[in-house]
């Protein structure tokens, strides 16, 4: 995932923190590891867990060893090059993570294909998820999104009919629910679509969403921008 | 003719200038704010800049430049991309200052939007 704006509009705040013997990826939220009362430094996210955020990471780091490492050639830090990550701290940061149809990276996402003709626009197909927000990909209900509120229903309708081979996409999310939250995937760096956890509020939130349709291969380039629920340096809401 | 002979007392001088400017120096370094636990230390005190940027870009790090050390560092020589998405601030790598008006280079390897990567220019 990367930065795409901040909620306050101000500065992005760089900097550099010691890391754990964990790799860390570029694009991939690291917390203080809080819970841990004996630390050295950040660790990754987990794909559900996103307690004590401090930042995004922006360096692709190897996991670090934490024993004394002799001074080589070049080494110019505190003995170990590799042992730190750049982090965005900024706590109103919003990060844009791809949507993926599953735990694995780049993922293109299911198309729910509609069977059977809905005149009122209440019927996305007979597949769609309760509580999932579910999206035109093709069809007269292009650049439309809904909530779900049953497996084959909306609340609000969509303004169009819907046709029998209409396409849709959903993804198990709302914007600024506080209801459920997102898994992330198994790399930590972008959103599993068809997984959602309960609310916890040590996750994060989605702030909105980047939906798109067939003309822009939505299917692999559909994003959520969400913000850290519990940020080290304090709520959302807080500007930096 | 006189005046190119330095006395005693003249070397003398010089020592005592010399000794309170490595001390001076000494108690700057003493002075700059004590980094968070967990926060990188980032450059030893007697490295210099330049070195210390270079090692940074062998390992494709984040490099964070305030304006005044900027200017030194090539980014195209290294594979880097000066950010100019949104404005930076945070401690100098090279001066380890803290300037809120600072740029920030990323490795072009990590331009995208794709697994593994974290910037996209615009």
């Amino acid at each position: 995932m990367e930065v795409a704006y901040t909620i306050g509009g101000g500065q992005l705040f760089i900097k550099k923190y010691r890391m754990e013997a964990t790799a860390i990826a570029p694009g991939v939220p690291v917390l203080s590891n809080a819970t841990v009362a004996n630390t050295s430094g950040v660790v990754p996210a987990t794909t559900t867990v996103g307690l004590a955020c401090v930042g995004l990471s922006l360096d692709d780091r190897a996991a670090s060893t934490l024993a004394q490492v002799a001074a080589g050639a070049g080494d110019r830090s505190d003995g170990n090059n590799a042992s730190f990550t750049s982090v965005v701290i900024n706590p109103d940061a919003c990060y844009r993570a791809k949507l993926n149809n599953g735990a694995t990276e780049d993922t293109a996402l299911a198309l729910i294909v509609q069977d059977s003709a809905s005149a009122d626009g209440l019927a996305p197909g007979a597949t769609v998820t309760d509580e999932a927000t579910v999206w035109g990909y093709s069809g007269a209900n292009v650049g439309h999104s809904r909530v779900a509120d049953a497996t084959d229903s909306v609340l609000l309708a969509f303004p169009n009919a819907i046709a029998v081979g209409d396409e849709f996409i959903e993804v198990l999310l709302q914007e600024a629910s506080t209801d459920q939250f997102p898994t992330l995937t198994a790399a930590f760096t972008q959103i599993d679509a068809t997984a959602a956890v309960a609310a916890t509020l040590d996750n994060f939130v989605v702030v909105e969403f980047e939906l798109r349709d067939e003309s822009e291969d939505g299917r692999n380039n559909s994003f959520a921008i969400i913000t850290c629920a519990d940020h080290a340096f304090g709520s959302p809401g807080i500007v930096a | 003719m006189s005046s190119l002979i330095a006395t005693p007392s003249q070397f003398r001088q010089a020592l005592d200038r010399r000794r309170a400017h490595r001390a001076a120096e000494r108690r700057a370094a003493l002075a700059q704010p004590q980094a968070a636990p967990a926060e990188w230390p980032g450059r030893r005190n007697g490295a210099t800049h330049g070195s210390f940027v270079t090692d940074l870009a062998e390992t494709k790090s984040g490099i964070l430049l305030c304006s005044g050390c900027q200017h030194r560092f090539s980014p195209s020589r290294y594979g880097y991309y000066k950010t100019r998405e949104f404005a930076v601030q945070g401690r100098c790598d090279a001066c380890k200052t803290h300037h809120s008006n600072s740029e920030f280079f990323i490795h072009e390897s990590l331009l995208g939007r794709q697994h593994g990567q974290c910037w996209t220019p615009r």
